[in-house]
C-alpha cells in the first residue's frame, strides 16, 4: 500500500467533505476502487497455464492477494516451440467463466497446450478495512483523480450528513463515470498518446439515448 | 485536548449548567447517563460515527471511571456536550429552561447532520 498516496487522497477528501470521518472515507475509498476496477478493467493480471487433455473447465483465481477475477480479457495459446510468442503469433481461444473462478473452454482440449490468460481483477473485501494490500503501488498515483471523484460522489449521496449534497454528488458521479471511461480507454491503448483518439461519448451508452 | 475524558465532559457540562458549587444540583451519574444516551442517539443519527461498534455493543461510561477516554470524534465533541446539558435540563420544571433544553437537543442533531450549525 502506498501510505503517502492514501494519506494525500484522504486529506484532499476531508477538505471537501466537512464533518466526514476517516473510517467512512476509507470504506468509500474501497467501494470506489472496487467499482472502478470492475468498470474499467484497469487492474489486470496475466497467468500462464497448461491445458490437459479432455479437461474443459479450469479453476482460476487471482494471484494478487485479496483480489478476485472479474472478467476474462484475453486467452491465447502459443506454439509449443515458441512458448513466449517471439516469432509466432498467438491464437485466441474461446472460453468463458461458467461459475466464478471456473474457466470453461468452448472446445475440449485434445492436446497439452501452453495458455496465457489475461484477467481483470478487483479488490476483495477483507477484515482489514483500512488496508489495500494487493492493489499495485502505481494505481494510487495514476488514478488519484478518478478515485477522488468517485469517493466525493458516494459521500455526498449519503443521507443526512453535514456533507450531503445531491447536486454535487451527481456532478462528481458524472465526472467519475467519464474519467473511468477514459482510464479504460487509456489502459486498452497501452497508455499510448493518440492510440485511439476517438471513443464513444459516455452519454451514448445510456439506454434512453437509443 | 478538551473533552476527551469522562471527567472533562462532566466539568464542561457543569460549567454550562451553572452547577459548579457543592452540593451539586445535577449528580455525576446523571451527567454520565446523558453522555451514554448521547452516544446511543448519535449512533442512530450517524451510524458511521461508531462503525467500529457495529457488531458489538456501544461504549458506555460510568462516573466511577472518570479517567476513561470517550470515543467521540473530535469534530463532534461540542455537539455531545450540548446534548448532555440539554438532557439534564429536561429534569427542571422551570419554564425558562424549556426553550433552552429544546434548543440544545436540536442543536445536537443539527450539528451531526448539517453544515450551518
Amino acid at each position: 500500500m502506498s501510505d503517502f498516496a492514501i494519506q494525500r487522497l484522504v486529506t484532499n477528501l476531508l477538505t471537501q467533505l466537512p464533518g466526514a470521518l476517516i473510517g467512512t472515507l476509507k470504506l468509500e475509498i474501497f467501494n470506489t476502487v472496487s467499482t472502478f476496477c470492475r468498470k474499467s478493467n484497469v487492474w489486470n493480471e496475466t497467468q500462464s497455464f497448461n491445458t490437459r487433455v479432455d479437461k474443459q473447465v479450469y479453476e482460476m483465481s487471482a494471484e494478487s492477494p485479496d483480489a478476485f477475477i472479474t472478467q476474462l480479457l484475453l486467452l491465447e495459446t502459443y506454439d509449443p516451440a515458441d512458448p513466449n510468442g517471439v516469432v509466432t503469433m498467438p491464437t485466441q481461444i474461446a472460453a468463458w467463466f461458467e461459475e466464478p473462478n471456473q474457466l470453461k473452454f468452448k472446445n475440449m482440449p485434445t492436446e497439452v497446450q501452453r495458455m496465457r490468460a489475461t484477467f481483470a481483477v478487483a479488490p476483495r473485501p477483507t477484515d482489514r478495512m483500512d488496508q489495500y494490500p494487493g492493489i499495485p503501488e502505481t494505481f494510487w498515483d495514476t488514478y488519484h483523480d478518478v478515485i477522488m471523484e468517485g469517493v466525493l460522489s458516494r459521500m455526498m449521496a449519503h443521507a443526512a450528513k453535514p456533507y450531503s449534497n445531491e447536486r454535487l454528488g451527481i456532478f462528481h458521479g458524472r465526472r467519475f463515470e467519464s474519467m473511468s471511461s477514459m482510464a479504460k480507454n487509456d489502459k486498452y491503448n497501452g497508455f499510448v498518446r493518440g492510440g485511439q483518439n476517438w471513443s464513444f461519448p459516455s452519454d451514448t451508452a445510456r439506454r434512453s439515448s437509443r | 485536548m478538551a473533552l476527551s475524558t469522562v471527567t472533562q465532559y462532566i466539568s464542561a457540562a457543569r460549567q454550562l449548567l451553572q452547577d459548579e458549587a457543592i452540593p451539586y444540583r445535577y449528580s455525576d451519574d446523571d451527567i454520565v447517563l446523558a453522555l451514554n444516551l448521547a452516544i446511543g442517539e448519535a449512533s442512530r443519527i450517524r451510524p458511521d460515527m461508531f462503525q467500529d461498534y457495529m457488531f458489538t455493543t456501544l461504549p458506555t461510561y460510568t462516573s466511577g471511571s472518570p479517567g476513561d477516554t470517550v470515543v467521540v470524534p473530535a469534530a463532534y465533541r461540542m455537539a455531545f456536550l450540548y446534548y448532555i446539558v440539554g438532557h439534564n435540563q429536561l429534569a427542571d420544571q422551570e419554564d425558562t429552561t424549556d426553550a433552552r433544553t429544546s434548543m440544545l437537543l436540536n442543536k445536537f442533531v443539527a450539528q451531526l447532520t448539517s453544515m450551518p450549525s
